[in-house]
């Protein structure tokens, strides 16, 4: 046992040895490497990314309400608000089922029929549509990951 | 941490989230230095160190969404760099690979290695062969280490973080901290123990006199 502790460094001494830290050879270009290889685009607004993924859901999700579901709450609520403007009568509150299952559907010209018949169903298409622009805007906006990474390694 | 203008690292994050690259460059500035000792105690060797820091500052940029303003910055950070270096740690242990700066030294044994890292100006030829004899031993020897005690070494030895700082940063108890740091200095004590001759030859008064 006395020999183990004879052998083995004090505590000061690998504290000691621990501590070294070697210096940092040219800093500058260690800076310089790492903004060099920095992607242009990535980080930058994760907020407003954020706040851009959230509208084009919200979007997304009243375009389906108002295509799909005529008879929730939130959708009673907006036909009452549109029934009370001139030239939105009777014919809103159809969602797409109602409209594919009524008997004149495919007689006409169907956009005619949307225009005319069916106005919350095309306004639910419409949003629907423009979501969809969104979400593909979005998608092409942000860089790729392997973007990033393949430039690291032309650069090595 | 504040920098000349008074920013805060977390205000300059934050400025950082929102592409201003100026104030990444100036966290950078602030950190390379602690990144880079923290690095070279897990690596242990000068060079790698120097290619962990850049990756781990790459890294910290790509990743800085995920960082919340409303907490401290550097444990973040150093939590990155300390995951980073073992995960590379790890996978070199699975795909052995060898970096240029360790080709010059010896396949025969540790007793025989030699580091040719860094040249201090300050110190003299003796004294640096000695310190890299000496270093190379040592980062052998926290290389055995379990995960868990490399980074309370690190982060105490290489980063220079008190024990709550490396508790805040891994996200542990203080007793936890303390009782690791203990321990990993005991293993590393009885490591370094075992090649008694070479621990006697690092330890004697250089220059060595033969008897």
């Amino acid at each position: 046992m006395e020999k183990a502790n004879r052998t083995l460094p004090s505590e000061e001494q690998v504290e000691k040895m621990l501590s070294y830290r070697p210096p940092l050879r040219e800093p500058l270009a260690l800076l310089s490497s790492v903004l060099l290889v920095l992607p242009a685009s990535v980080a930058p607004t994760p907020a407003l990314a954020g706040r851009w993924r959230l509208l084009v859901a919200a979007l997304c999700a009243l375009g389906l309400l108002l295509t799909l579901a005529p008879d929730t709450y939130l959708l009673n609520l907006l036909l009452t608000a549109l029934g009370d403007l001139p030239g939105t009568g009777g014919n809103v509150g159809q969602g797409i089922s109602d409209w594919i299952g009524s008997p004149s559907v495919g007689s006409g010209s169907i956009t005619q029929e949307l225009i005319t018949q069916h106005p919350v169903v095309l306004l639910g298409l419409c949003v629907l549509v423009v979501s969809l622009l969104g979400l593909l805007y979005q998608a092409l906006s942000s860089p790729l990951p392997r973007q990033a990474a393949g430039r690291r390694l032309a650069q090595r | 941490m504040a920098d000349a203008e008074g920013n805060s690292d977390e205000q300059l994050a934050k400025l950082a989230q929102s592409g201003d690259q100026e104030a990444f460059t100036r966290l950078l500035h602030s950190y390379e230095l602690p990144i880079y000792h923290l690095a070279y105690r897990l690596s242990g060797d000068a060079e790698e160190a120097r290619d962990l820091t850049q990756e781990i500052f790459v890294r910290a940029y790509l990743r800085l969404s995920s960082y919340d303003p409303t907490r401290r910055f550097f444990p973040w950070l150093y939590r990155l760099g300390v995951n980073y270096c073992l995960n590379q740690q790890r996978q070199q242990r699975r795909q052995p690979t060898i970096t240029l700066s360790r080709l010059g030294r010896s396949q025969s044994g540790e007793d025989e290695d030699v580091m040719f890292d860094l040249p201090d100006l300050a110190a003299g030829p003796a004294e640096l062969s000695e310190r890299a004899e000496q270093q190379a031993v040592v980062n052998a020897a926290i290389s055995k280490l379990p995960a868990d005690y490399q980074a309370v070494i690190a982060l105490r030895y290489g980063a220079d973080l008190d024990y709550a700082a490396i508790a805040e940063t891994l996200n542990l108890p203080l007793g936890t901290v303390k009782t690791r740091l203990f321990r990993a200095k005991e293993s590393l004590r009885r490591e370094l123990g075992k090649g008694e001759k070479l621990w006697r030859r690092l330890t004697a008064p250089y220059p060595l006199r033969s008897k």
